[in-house]
């Protein structure tokens, strides 16, 4: 089998990636012998019988509330933060939220703070898929 | 409450406080809207097994402002 780890993806051709500055929190817990992974900023919860299973299923969930608020004409509450005490839990990691965005450079603004996410409801007609990278990366 | 509840009995709750509930893009996956105060607040739950976990209940109340604390007691979320 051929090595392929370290290579980097091919780019696809009219296809942008615009990265939102500013990372979410996800905080991991176990509540009955199942996991919850949960999005705090938007208390958006993925529960599975392992961390890897929990964390799939917010990702998901939080795809879909992205589009959905992203559709939304009018206003709108992007944030949902999760209770204070959700904020404590020491098992955290941080992601940023990627757009694949249509339409080449001129599209949606790349490094939008995740605060103006609001913003990209110009561009929603052209986002083409959403996911998460862990910060730093 | 603390409780998990049946998919269709928190769907028929929804219904009766107002809030708006369309498939995702998961046939496990549901969005769930309502306007309060002249904002739109939408909220993503995953269901499995015909079941709604308690978190979902809990945080799905929160959001959409029915728990005790605005006033909305177990009982009257749950009798409506």
């Amino acid at each position: 089998m051929k090595h392929v780890k370290n290579r980097r993806p091919r780019p696809i051709e009219g296809i942008d990636m615009v990265t939102l500055h500013g990372p979410i929190t996800v905080a991991y817990r176990r509540v009955s012998r199942m996991w919850h992974c949960t999005a705090l900023q938007f208390d958006l919860v993925g529960v599975g019988k392992t961390k890897v299973e929990a964390f799939a299923e917010m990702r998901d969930l939080l795809r879909d509330y992205l589009e959905e608020v992203l559709a939304t004409d009018g206003p709108v509450r992007f944030f949902n933060p999760a209770e204070s005490g959700e904020w404590n839990v020491r098992d955290q990691e941080y992601y940023n939220v990627a757009l694949l965005v249509s339409g080449g450079e001129s599209a949606a603004p790349n490094r939008t703070p995740l605060s103006d996410i609001a913003r990209l409801r110009g561009y929603r007609d052209a986002v083409q898929g959403i996911g998460l990278v862990p910060a730093g990366a | 409450m603390g409780r998990s509840l049946r998919f269709s009995v928190f769907k028929r709750l929804l219904g009766r406080w107002g809030v708006a509930i369309k498939q995702g893009s998961k046939p496990t996956h549901y969005n769930l809207s309502k306007v309060i105060r002249g904002e739109r607040r939408v909220y993503t739950i995953a269901v499995h097994d015909n079941e709604v976990l308690d978190c979902y209940v809990h945080k799905t109340r929160r959001i959409f402002e029915l728990l005790p604390d605005n006033g909305v007691s177990d009982e009257d979320f749950l009798r409506k």
